[in-house]
This record gives structure tokens, sequence and C-alpha cells, in this order.
């Protein structure tokens, strides 16, 4: 029976999303209808890619749109993605069922991550790509809270928090998630809060000088 | 006087309802639990009227009767008393003493009782049961059984003393030599005529030194001889002499039979109660307490011994009575009650001092105790046996080059970071055993030393130590940046949920506000340009540890500057009412 | 077999109302056990005539008649003069209780040091006199200790004639440590005729019974009094009986006057004019007979101060001097039983103490003080009981109801034995405190266990005196 960890949080960076591309003919078969106009993958994985999530994640679910056959498609080991054909955007709901037992002591049985599934390019400055390539990435983290002994032997495996630096391509831009990309955020951040702390200040300076007035007034 | 009477006495008739004074009647007759009184009741109580009184005055007994049972005791004869004779010494009659006490009876019953009863209070008539004296025979044999052991023990002292005697004799006669050759030195220097009176002087001295010596000599066999005689002489005699000799053990004057019939008479009339008796003690009145004590004692355990063996610790007990032991004990308390205030207090602050040091060397080990484990090396929570040997000591030392050699890898390793493999790092030992590794316990950081902890706590409920992954990490040693690199985070204050969640979905404590102050916010971040998410879940684009608490200030700085806003409108609004006001007036 | 009611059951009484007699040196107390109280208080003294006459007991003592005589009956708690106890006895069983011998039997109290020869006087004239059917001797502080209800107890009695210190361990008086001396009430008494004669000369010191009416006047004018006329214009009053009033004058002096100052007056570095007690709040008046009021300031502290300190306070007149020897209390104790006489009489003839002498703190003269007794008996007593006595003594007899004498007493035992709790008990009603004893033998005589020591006639008689002491009366 493994003893949980107090006070000790381990957090895995994950990547989920969608890319999809225009549907070529060449790639329609019978049963494909004919209203589908992209391909698309839905998927979910850690950002590294030699972390390892299956002893940890029994199964992940895909529930797509019920129009689609066996809407809730279930994967078993990675890489957990669905493809399919479709022209719509919907959203899709992507559950990670992870392995019961007191071993693991995870006894989630909702993580739901929702994700808005991404057919049509959206920034209307940039030039869509010719195969019509759209990439909706997100980064989120799986942050294990006081995990189990065998929890945290798994994951300390191999470090799973050393997402890279630099992209592994420049194309891949909007597939990839980088370091410098959070440090790039926290800068922002800072440089947002630097702001607002500013007019917090200047707005401070200001009510201490109505007050004086106030009390002037109220003294005449 | 009821109404009725009155009226009977007047001779007035009144027309009464019948319907109420029946009912009246029958009220009272309901209510009244007394029965009906005859006589003198009947009288008393029309006296009294128709309400009785709280108190019943009837008798508790009889109840009926018109005094309320006085009058059947008065009738009745008193229970007899007797002037009874009686002999409190029922048991001897010829001491027949007639006393008078007043009893409780009948004259015959009681003498009946009498003949047959025992006076009450002669249960009373106890006394303490002493062994009995022995027959004189056999007191003598006893009596010289003990002085042949207190021979024994003063000749045995005297011998000591003897001995102790000529070592000083001894020393005194080389001290008296060596003076007196100092001496006749001297006189050499002196007179250097008289030489020759002086080697005859000298001769004579150590003649005379020699015949002195001799007479020592003699004079210590003599008084051992005379020692001896005088033990011999000693059975029945005074032992005045005895105390001149320097003999330790003093014999007191001897116990005759007689007197020790008198001591023993004492003890019966006085239930062994020592003090009285020492103090009606008349026969000699040298006798100390003691004294007493010990004769008494010494005897009946000889009587009892002999008797049966049956109390044997009593006789163990009474054969431990030591004589000169409870003189000097008594002798101790006296010295103690004499004691002056002043001696009593200089005990006392001797008896604080001491506890004072005692405490400062308990505390003095507490901490030399502490140092030691700081500074000992680290308890082996494995047994070390199997390292004992000389192959022991082998694997040990490679374990250790291996663990080295770990280390430098990982280092080197941690360099590449991308598409490096991480091998787990095995530890070849278990962690106690690797003496180089504890030199350097002080974990880097926080998490590494709350690991450790819970470590040890786990290591003090396993008996076994698995390969724990913990430790796996631990060994790493890794630095904060490592740390992270792992995605591990120590919350040292947090109450952490255990389970899973989604970075994105943790709920910033920042976004704790009303529905308002959050329209607000979220309108000023999108003036800002911050990525807020759209709408509902504010997340920064990245959502790391580090941007979610980032984001968590901004907001809770946008919070404070709405606040603040608020305030400053406010007052503003206030100001322009006031001038308002006054700008009226 | 039932008894007296509820007496058994609670406190193992039974009642036979024997009579307790307890003889004092100024009073003697005679009455029925069970009382609270001695029906009878006589003066151990009678009145005579010269020539032999008729003689007066009790009450009628007090009496000026011609030619008549007062002489005492007791002296030092024991008899002095047989055939006058004898009929004084007679008096108070006869004419005054008017009780049947033989219906009970009589309890007599008897000091700590009384000889045998003395002893054996006594029981036989007891015997012999008076038909009692049984007899028992009490010695006095075991009557005070059963009164007080203590087993083990100091027992200070500051009498008329003597001061006595007894230790009494489980009910019984220890006779070889208790100490006795003579500065008690009478020692008082002379002290104050002796100040009265030598320093206040003009003071007329006339009895009541000489005085018919008086006027007030302040000593040292002279008394203004119209004297009785006595029979044969006082001729007859014999000198003997003068004496005797003047005593009881003393006496009254000594009741209304006398206070035990807080500490030795005299000795040390104190000087008698530096003395608190000469300021005006300790003076007070008395008058006396004649109608002279006299101040008196720190002559009262120094009365009462001389029976701790016979030392500092000499007699002016020699007679006094005289009859008080300088006493350290010892009592000697040589004849208590004729039977064995002592082996090593030659050896040990100087002691008659077999217990170490006693270790005073103070300066040892000849003369013990009260305290200075009181002292040296606790030191004499075996260690082991020294603290359990020292928690219970008794202080007892008229002489104690002085003021301040308990406090006195007891900031001086304690500040020369600061080992010992010190604990005294003084019983608070006066009149109980003068009779403790007697109390004490009525209490004892009203236990049932008490009733098997009685020692019959018919034993004494099979027996005879001596061995009656020395076998019942140890």
């Amino acid at each position: 029976m493994s003893k949980r960890i107090k006070n000790v949080s381990i957090s895995v960076p994950i990547l989920y999303g969608n890319h999809s591309v225009r549907l070529e003919p060449e790639e329609r078969t019978e049963r494909t209808p004919a209203d589908h106009t992209h391909k698309w993958t839905v998927f979910f994985k850690p950002v590294l890619d030699n972390i390892d999530l299956t002893p940890l994640i029994k199964r992940v679910t895909f529930k797509l749109h019920e129009t689609y056959e066996n809407s809730v498609r279930l994967l078993e080991k990675p890489p957990y993605q669905v493809t399919e054909t479709g022209w719509g955007e919907f959203e899709v709901i992507i559950k990670l069922h992870f392995h019961p037992g007191a071993e693991l002591g995870i006894n989630e049985k909702n993580f739901q991550i929702f994700h808005a599934l991404k057919l049509h390019p959206f920034n209307p400055l940039i030039e869509p790509l010719p195969n019509g390539e759209v990439h909706l990435v997100l980064y989120d983290e799986l942050v294990f809270q006081e995990p189990t002994e065998k929890v945290f032997e798994i994951l300390t495996q191999k470090p799973s928090n050393l997402i890279p630096y630099k992209l592994s391509e420049k194309s891949k831009r909007f597939q990839e998630f980088t370091r410098m990309d959070e440090i790039d955020e926290l800068a922002r951040l800072d440089v947002y809060i630097a702001k607002v702390k500013e007019e917090v200040e200047k707005e401070g300076n200001e009510f201490q000088e109505l007050e004086l007035q106030k009390a002037a007034l109220l003294q005449q | 006087m009821s109404a009725r009477d009155i009226l009977d006495v007047l001779n007035v008739q009144r027309d009464e309802l019948p319907g109420l004074p029946s009912k009246k009647r029958k009220k009272l007759n309901s209510d009244s639990p007394m029965p009906r009184q005859t006589g003198m009741a009947r009288e008393l109580y029309n006296l009294l009227g128709p309400n009785t009184p709280p108190v019943h005055l009837g008798g508790v007994s009889g109840g009926g009767g018109g005094l309320g049972g006085l009058k059947d005791k008065m009738n009745l004869k008193p229970s007899p008393w007797t002037r009874l004779e009686f002999n409190p010494q029922q048991g001897n009659d010829s001491k027949g003493i007639k006393l008078y006490h007043w009893v409780k009876g009948s004259r015959e019953l009681l003498e009946q009782e009498q003949a047959t009863k025992e006076y009450l209070f002669a249960k009373f008539n106890t006394g303490v049961e002493i062994p009995e004296l022995v027959g004189e025979e056999l007191y003598e044999q006893y009596m010289q059984e003990f002085e042949e052991k207190e021979e024994e023990e003063i000749v045995q002292a005297r011998l000591e003393a003897e001995a102790r005697r000529k070592k000083e004799e001894e020393r005194r006669k080389e001290r008296a030599k060596n003076e007196e050759k100092k001496q006749a030195k001297e006189q050499d220097k002196d007179q250097s005529k008289d030489e020759q009176d002086k080697d005859q002087s000298k001769d004579e001295q150590s003649k005379g030194e020699q015949i002195n010596d001799k007479n020592i000599e003699v004079s210590i066999d003599d008084a051992g001889a005379g020692a001896d005689a005088d033990a011999d002489a000693e059975v029945d005699t005074d032992t005045g002499a005895a105390d001149n000799t320097g003999g330790i053990v003093t014999v007191a004057s001897t116990w005759t039979y007689e007197e020790t019939k008198y001591l023993w008479d004492l003890c019966k009339a006085f239930e062994l109660k020592w003090p009285i008796i020492h103090d009606r003690y008349t026969y000699d009145l040298g006798r100390t307490q003691e004294d007493l004590k010990e004769q008494f004692y010494r005897l009946s355990a000889k009587a009892l011994d002999s008797h049966d063996a049956q109390s044997k610790a009593l006789i163990d007990g009474l054969e431990l009575y030591s004589k000169s032991k409870e003189t000097e004990r008594k002798q101790y308390l006296e010295n103690l009650l004499k004691r002056t205030p002043a001696e009593i207090a200089e005990e006392e602050s001797l008896v604080i001092e001491a506890r004072r040091f005692e405490l400062a060397a308990k505390k003095m080990l507490i901490e030399r105790s502490h140092l030691l484990t700081l500074l000992d090396s680290p308890q082996s929570s494995q047994s070390i046996l199997q390292y004992n040997s000389s192959q022991g000591l082998a694997t040990l030392y490679n374990n250790l080059m291996i663990m080295d050699k770990n280390q430098k890898k990982k280092q080197g390793q941690l360099q590449k970071v991308q598409n490096s493999n991480f091998d787990p790092v095995p530890p070849a030992i278990p962690v106690a055993a690797s003496s180089s590794f504890k030199k350097e316990r002080v974990f880097q950081t926080p998490l590494q030393q709350h690991l450790a902890g819970v470590l040890k706590s786990n290591q003090s409920n396993n008996i076994k130590l698995e390969t724990n992954s913990i430790q796996q990490l631990l060994m790493k040693r890794l630095t904060q940046k490592e740390e992270e690199a792992y995605g591990l985070h120590y919350h040292s204050n947090e109450k952490l949920n255990p389970g899973v969640l989604l970075r994105s979905a943790q709920k910033l404590p920042g976004l704790q506000q009303r529905q308002s102050v959050l329209k607000s916010v979220s309108t000023l971040l999108q003036e800002l340009d911050v990525p807020t998410g759209g709408g509902t879940s504010w997340k920064p684009v990245m959502p790391t540890r580090k941007t979610m608490a980032k984001y968590d200030e901004l907001i809770r700085s946008v919070v404070a500057l709405l606040e603040m806003k608020k305030g400053k409108d406010r007052l503003e609004a206030e100001i322009r009412l006031i001038k308002s006001q006054k700008g009226l007036e | 077999m039932a008894t007296s009611g509820n007496n058994t059951a609670v406190y193992g009484g039974d009642e036979i109302n024997a009579i307790v007699l307890d003889p004092g040196s100024y009073y003697s107390r005679v009455g029925y056990a069970g009382d609270d109280f001695p029906k009878l208080v006589i003066e151990s003294a009678y009145g005579e005539s010269k020539d032999g006459g008729k003689r007066f007991y009790g009450d009628r003592v007090g009496l000026a008649r011609e030619n008549y005589e007062v002489k005492p009956i007791i002296k030092d708690l024991m008899v002095t003069d047989w055939d006058a106890a004898v009929e004084q006895y007679r008096y108070c069983f006869e004419e005054y209780l008017q009780l049947q011998y033989d219906e009970q039997p009589i309890l007599i109290t008897e000091p700590v040091w009384t000889q045998h020869r003395y002893r054996q006087k006594l029981i036989e004239t007891f015997y012999e006199e008076f038909d009692f059917p049984a007899l028992y001797l009490a010695r006095k502080p075991t009557c005070v200790s059963f009164q007080q209800g203590r087993a083990n107890c100091l027992v200070v009695d500051i009498g008329h004639d003597s001061v006595s210190v007894t230790p009494v361990i489980d009910g019984i008086s220890l006779l070889k440590n208790s100490m006795k001396t003579n500065y008690a009430g009478a020692f008082i008494n002379d002290h104050i005729e002796d100040l009265i004669s030598s320093q206040y000369p003009k003071l007329c010191t006339d009895s009541y019974y000489k005085i018919r009416s008086k006027t007030p006047t302040t000593y040292p004018e002279p008394a203004q009094c119209v004297y009785r006329a006595l029979p044969n214009g006082g001729i007859g009053v014999t000198p003997l009986f003068d004496t005797y009033m003047k005593q009881h004058l003393w006496h009254e002096v000594k009741e209304a006057l006398v206070e035990v100052p807080d500490s030795k007056l005299h000795g040390g570095s104190k000087n008698i004019s530096n003395s608190i007690y000469n300021q005006d709040q300790y003076k007070r008046q008395f008058q006396f007979p004649a109608g002279q009021y006299v101040t008196f300031g720190i002559e009262r502290f120094e009365l009462a101060d001389c029976i701790f300190d016979p030392v500092s306070y000499s007699f002016k007149n020699a007679k006094y001097t005289e009859k008080y020897p300088p006493s350290n209390g010892e009592l000697t104790l040589k004849n208590t039983h004729e039977d064995y006489k002592p082996l090593k009489r030659a050896r040990k003839a100087e002691s008659n103490q077999s217990t170490p002498p006693p270790l005073d703190r103070l300066h040892i003269t000849g003369i013990r003080g009260l305290t200075e007794l009181v002292s040296s008996t606790l030191s004499n007593i075996d260690i082991d009981l020294r603290a359990l006595t020292a928690h219970n003594i008794i202080v007892t007899g008229g002489g104690s109801l002085i003021p301040q004498l308990t406090d006195r007493l007891y900031n001086e035992l304690s500040s020369i034995n600061p080992g010992l709790k010190i604990r005294l008990h003084a019983v608070g009603n006066a009149s109980e405190r003068t009779n403790q004893a007697w109390i004490g033998g009525s209490v004892l005589l009203s236990l049932g266990t008490f009733h098997q020591m009685w020692v019959s006639k018919h034993e004494y008689e099979e027996a005879g005196p001596d061995r009656i002491l020395t076998q019942r009366f140890r």
C-alpha cells in the first residue's frame, strides 16, 4: 500500500488538440460521407515523447459528435488520437481514465478535457497553408497532488517537465510549445502586472489627494 | 368553636339550607383522615374548631387513645433498671470486688444473665504475649554463649588495637632513633673533646635505646599477656579493666538470672513498652533502654529458637538487634535535633546547591548527547555485518565506486536535455551503507528535505528496504532546476487535495470574487490585451505552474486596482456633494 | 448485658460512680466519677483552736475565732498531717457527700515524686480508716492526659507549691524523666509579700476580716478605714491565722495583677529601666483591704517573670531565701522500691538518673526556671518519642492561668528547640484548668476497661501494702 507523499505535487506537461487538413479526394473512401471536407486528428499526448503514461492511464476516450459512428473512441495505449473526417467543428471530450486501485490512489473518474475541434484557420492575417493545415494545440499540465509512492515512482523515472526550449522545426510553430514560450508569457504577465500596479499607485495618490480635499472642505 | 356550637349555646335556631351544611359536613368527613375521636380528643378538637391543626395531635402509636398513646404508656410499667452488682475480674473469685452499676432490665433476668455472660469489658483485658523466660540452667548456658561471643569480639578488637599500637611504637622508635642520631651528630660537632664520652654516651644511648626497645617490647608483651589473662578472667567480673586496655567493645556488667527475671516481669506488666519499662526499672539504675532491649531480644531469640523454628523471621529480626547501633542511632538523632538554626540553614543551602549541580550535570549530558548525535556518524539502519568481512569491504568499495561513476554520468547526462535516455539510477547499495554519501546529508532543496523526511518515516515503518523511488530521487541530489525538470514541486504550506487535475482547470485563488468584480476584471484585462482565454476560462496561454502563479498575481492586482478606483469614485462623489452643499450656503 | 445507655457503645463507658479524690497543696477536690466537676473543692488546711479543740474544714476555716489557728494538711502535694487529713476526708465523705463507703471504690491521685514509704502509708490509711471496697492510686499527669485525651504528652503542672513537668507515654507517667521545682504559686505569693514589705512600707496590709468599712485612698496616703470589733479586741487572733489570711490577700493580688512579660526582663542586654513595661499602659491599680489604691507597673511583670527566671530575683527577706533553696528540678529517685537495692551502687552513686545529663542550651546554674525545666525534661526523653511529646505539651494548673504565660513559654521553648515542633495545649476554661487532674480521674473511672484494675480490700488484706504497691501500683 503506497502512502501518499504530502505536500508534494508532480506535474506532467501535456498537449492536446487537433490537427486538421483538407480532405483530399484520394483519401476518401466509400464510407466517407460526401460532406466531409476535412480530415482531422484529435490527440492527447505528453509533451515529451519519451514519457509513457500507460502505467497511470488505463485508457483515453474521445467522445465525438453523436453523428459519428461509435462516437466514443477508446484508446488503451498511446498514441492517444483519433483520426476522422468531417465537416463541422464540434466539441470533443477527451476523457482520461486512470488505473484504479489503491496503489495509484487516483480516484478521478471524470477527468475531462473539452476541446473545440478546429478545422478552419482563424487568423486572417496569416496565409493559410495550401493543404488547409490547421493546428489547434493547447498546452496543459497534469498535476498529481500528493501522489502515492507508486505514482511518484512512475513519474520520476524520467524528468517529464523538460519541455524543449526550441522548436524542433520552425514550421511546427503552432504545434509545439517551448520553454521559451513560457518565459515569454511570464515576461508579458510581468509587464501587465507592473502596469496595473502603476495604475494602482496612481489611483492611490489621487485617492489621498481627494481625501485631503474632503477634509479641507469639511473644515470650512 | 364552631358556628353551630355558638348557635347551640345561644339557643338560636337558624334556618339552614339543608344542602349546604350537609355538604360541608360531607366535605369535612371526607377530608379529615382522622378517625372519630373519643372523649378527651373530641373535646379538644371541638375547642380548636373546624379547622384541624396541621399537626396531628394524636399519638403516633395507638392513635385512638386520648393522649395519643401516652395514656397507654402511662399505664404501663416503666422498664426496670437495676443497680446490679458485678465483678469485673471474673476470673478470680478470690479477688471478689463488688462494684455496682445501673443496668436496664429486671433484676431476676439480669442475674440470670450474669451467671452466664462475661463482663462486657473483660475482653479488653489483653496483654502482650512474650516468650517465656527459660529456666536457670539454660539461662546460664545462653549467657555463657553470649559472653564467649563478646569475648571473641573483644579479643579481636584488642589484637587490632595491639597491632596498631605496635606500629605506632615502631614509628615512634624510629623517630626517636633518628632524633637521637641527629643529636649525637650535633654533639659530635659541638664538642670534639668529649668524643670518647660521647661515644660512650652514644653507646649508652644506643644501649638505652635497645633497652627501651626491649622495654617497649616487653611492655607490649605484657599488655598482650595481660589482655589474655583478663579475657580469661572476665567471665563474671566487672570489666573496668577491659576498658583500660582500649577494647572497642565494652561489655556492660553482666546480667544475673534474678535481674533477668525482674526484667521479664516488667516486660509482661508493661506490655513491652520500652520507655515505660526503662522508667520503672529500678534493679540497676545504670541500665540503659538499649541494654534492656538487648538482653530481652537475645534471650527471646534463643528461647524461640530452641522451642521450634516456627517464626524464623521473628527470630532473625530479634537477632538483628544491635545495641551499639541503636545507641549510635539515637546519638545521631540527638545531634540532628541540636543543630542550631544556622546549621540547619547551612544544610538547606547545601542541599539546594547540590540539586543545582545535579541539574547542571544533567543538562550537560543532554547537550553532549545532542552534539554527539549531530556530529556523530549516523546510525546504520541496516546491519553492517555484511561488510565486516574482507569480501564485504570489497563489495562496499565497488559499490561506492559505482555510485560515484553514476553521479558523474548523471551530471553529464543532464546537459543533453532532449534525447538522452534517462536511465533510472538504481542504487547499488542501500542508502544507509554508503558512507561517502553520508557526508553530504544536507539536501539542497526543501523538497528533498521533505522527501528525506518522508523517507525516514517510511523507513522506520518498513523493516526491509525496497529500492524506493524516493531514494532514487534523493540519490540524484537534484538541484532546484532539476527538480523542476521532474515537474516536482514542494508545497510547504498549501493544503493539497490528493488527486489529479488539469493545470488550467486549477481554480486560482485570485479569482474568488463576485461576478460583478469578475466582469470588470475581464473588461480591464481585455483592455490590457491580456489573454483571458475567452471569458470564463482564465488562464494564460501556456499554463504552467509559474504562469498560473503570475496570472493569479495579475488578477489580484487588477482587483486591487478596481477597488481603489471604486473608493476614489466614492470620494469624488462625496466631495461633489459637500461642494454642492457648501456651494449652496 | 446492657449497660448504661449509650455510653457503652460510644465511649466504652461503664459508670459505677466511684469517688475521685485529688489532693492539692492549695485545694483538694472530691467528687463522683462521671461528673465533669468535683462536688467539693476544699482548702487543704484546717482550723483548730490552739488548745486542740474542734476542728474546722472547708468554708468554716476562714472565720476569725479566738485562739484559733489554721494549719496546712498538704505540702508539696503530699500529706504532712495524717490525722488532720483523715479527718478532713471523713468530713468530705460523710458530712458533705454523705456517701456509703461500700458502694463505690475510690481513686486517689498522687504526684510523681512520692516515695515508697509515703505511698504505703497512704494506702494503709485509706484501707484501714475508710471502708471503701477498693482503691486505686493514679499519678496526676496520667489523669491530666486522660482528661485531654492524649496518650503521649508532656504535662506541665503549675500549681501552688510546685511546678512539675512529666512526660506521659501511652498513658503512663515516666518517673525518671520528671522534674519539679518549687517556683510556683506560693513562690509568687512570697515575692509579693517581699515586695510589699520592702517597697511599700506605708501600705496597710490588714486583711479583710479586720476591716469593717473603708474609704478609698491612694497610696502613699495612709489608709482610712474603720476596724471591725473582733472578739476580745482582736487579741485572740493568732499570728498563724493572720498569716493565713494574709496569704489569701497575696493570692488575690497575684490573681488580679500578675502578668507574664514577653521575654526575660533581666539578663543580657536588657536593662529593666529600658523595658517597655515601664509605660503607663501597663500599670494597674489594686485596692487593698484597708482602702489604699496602689499602682503597680513593671512590678507586675517582674513578679510573673520570677517563675521563668528565678535567678534574677532575690528576696529581700532572708526567710524566703531559706524557704526556697536553689533547685534544678531534678528528682531523686532513691528508695522508690525498697526491695531491690541497686547492686552497683558504688559505681553509679553519683547520678540518680541513668540517662545522660540534660543538655541545656542555656547556662546551667543550679536553678531552672519554667522554660528550662520543660526544655531539659524534653531533652531527657528518648529521642524517638521526643517529637511526639513536644507536639503534645499540656499546660495545666492554676498557675498557668497567668496571662501571657503560655505564649511566653511557647516562644521560649521554640527558640531553644528549633528542631522540634512545639505545641502547647491549655484548656480555655479557667476552672477546668485548675481541676484538670480531678476531671481526668473522673474520665478514667468511667471507662469500662478500667474496672479490672481496682485493688480490692480483700487483696490488700491478703497481700499487704508492700506487695500491692510493687505489683499493682507500679
